[in-house]
């Protein structure tokens, strides 16, 4: 019965987790601008950078800037909406298309940093901690009330 | 008392674990991210639940302390130690699970802030409780004292939930209280589930853990009875 309720426990924990993973692959994941040439122009992407420093561009329709980090840089041709929240050395996600034809990105939507490795943590460290204190504390109890039934401690003492 | 904690407890599990699946699916894969904060309100989901259920089983703690010196009822002590226990584990994960949430949007681990030093309190107090028990030999004096310091720790309840209106801080302020619920319906729906879940959880860890402190007493006991008759 112990390992039956362990089991739908841990298969609930691996079915959610693979749909976190398949979300955060599919919605949150971010590239390095160094890599966005490995990736067709059809594919959308999603680049995390730091907006360099002076070179935000403005024109009525578009807004160019250069997105870079770690050693990569790319060349951002911006036709989303929130552009004032756009500036120097800020650290934004950019979603978009890869154009390989003018090597720039197209980007649509701007997003924040995730920082999805600290979500990650606070749900591993909780739910963690959580599963060690539960599991010990049930085997500690198990085998309290079996040695108790061995030493037929409620019986009368003689 | 016992066999009660023994009988229902089931219940409680099988509430925790429906709950908190619904709560960990909507918080990780259906909810929405913040405008301000993107993906990390997620910390929000699994932080704020196990912060306000840490204070949840110091009120526990504190009713049983009440009630333990009123009666001495030695149950009663041991569903102190027991709730005093899982307080303590629940208010490491929150501080634990807070500092994660601060980091990227606070740019700092800790901060001597009002509402942070008010809820590290709550584990020193708790640390006190067992080193209290700990190094008193007599189980009725510590016990006695034990709950004594256990209603004295409850004024630190109160500071905790009003850090955020006394004083200035950075901690945001209540998203539940008299003036309504400012939180939007998509972060409102996991928020509940896995408060509700993790509610349930602390029960039956609370009466699991009841059994466990009562069971080794238990057996210390006989334990004792039958060393004392062999040295007879």
């Amino acid at each position: 019965m112990f390992l039956l309720r362990l089991g739908v426990i841990v298969a609930t924990a691996v079915v959610i987790m693979a749909l976190s993973v398949y979300r955060y692959n599919r919605e949150v994941r971010t590239t390095a601008p160094g890599q966005l040439v490995y990736y067709p122009s059809t594919f959308g992407v999603r680049v995390l950078g730091i907006i360099e420093a002076g070179s935000i561009l403005r024109t009525p329709t578009e807004l160019f800037f250069d997105l870079s980090k770690e050693g990569g840089r790319v060349r951002v041709r911006y036709i989303g909406e929130k552009t004032d929240d756009l500036r120097d050395l800020k650290t934004i996600v950019v979603v978009g298309n890869w154009d390989k034809t003018e090597n720039e990105l197209i980007g649509t939507q701007i997003a924040l940093d995730p920082h999805y490795g600290f979500v990650a943590a606070a749900y591993a460290i909780a739910f963690g901690a959580l599963a060690v204190f539960l599991f010990t504390m049930e085997r500690e109890k198990a085998a309290l009330y079996l040695q108790i039934k061995q030493e037929q401690i409620y019986q009368p003492e003689i | 008392m016992i066999s009660f904690l023994r009988r229902y407890q089931g219940w409680f599990a099988v509430g925790a674990y429906l709950f908190l699946a619904a709560g960990l699916y909507t918080g990780l894969v259906s909810s929405p991210a913040d405008y301000y904060q993107g993906e990390v309100v997620r910390i929000m989901y699994v932080h704020v639940p196990f912060a306000y259920n840490a204070m949840l089983a110091y009120t526990i703690f504190f009713g049983g302390s009440v009630w333990y010196l009123w009666k001495k009822d030695p149950v009663i002590d041991n569903v102190c130690q027991a709730s005093a226990a899982v307080c303590l584990f629940f208010t490491a994960i929150a501080l634990v699970t807070g500092s994660l949430w601060a980091k990227p949007t606070w740019n700092t681990w800790w901060t001597w802030d009002p509402r942070l030093v008010s809820f590290a309190m709550l584990l020193l107090i708790l640390s006190g409780y067992f080193t209290l028990r700990a190094f008193l030999e007599d189980d009725e004096k510590a016990a006695v004292y034990g709950a004594v310091l256990g209603v004295i720790g409850f004024v630190d309840l109160p500071i905790i939930h009003f850090s955020v209106e006394w004083w200035r801080t950075l901690h945001q302020p209540l998203s539940f209280s008299t003036r309504g619920v400012s939180m939007a319906p998509g972060m409102l729906i996991p928020l509940i589930l896995m408060s509700v879940g993790t509610s349930l959880l602390l029960t039956y860890v609370i009466m699991s853990r009841t059994q466990v402190v009562y069971l080794r007493h238990l057996l210390e006991a006989k334990q004792g009875r039958l060393l004392g008759a062999t040295k007879l």
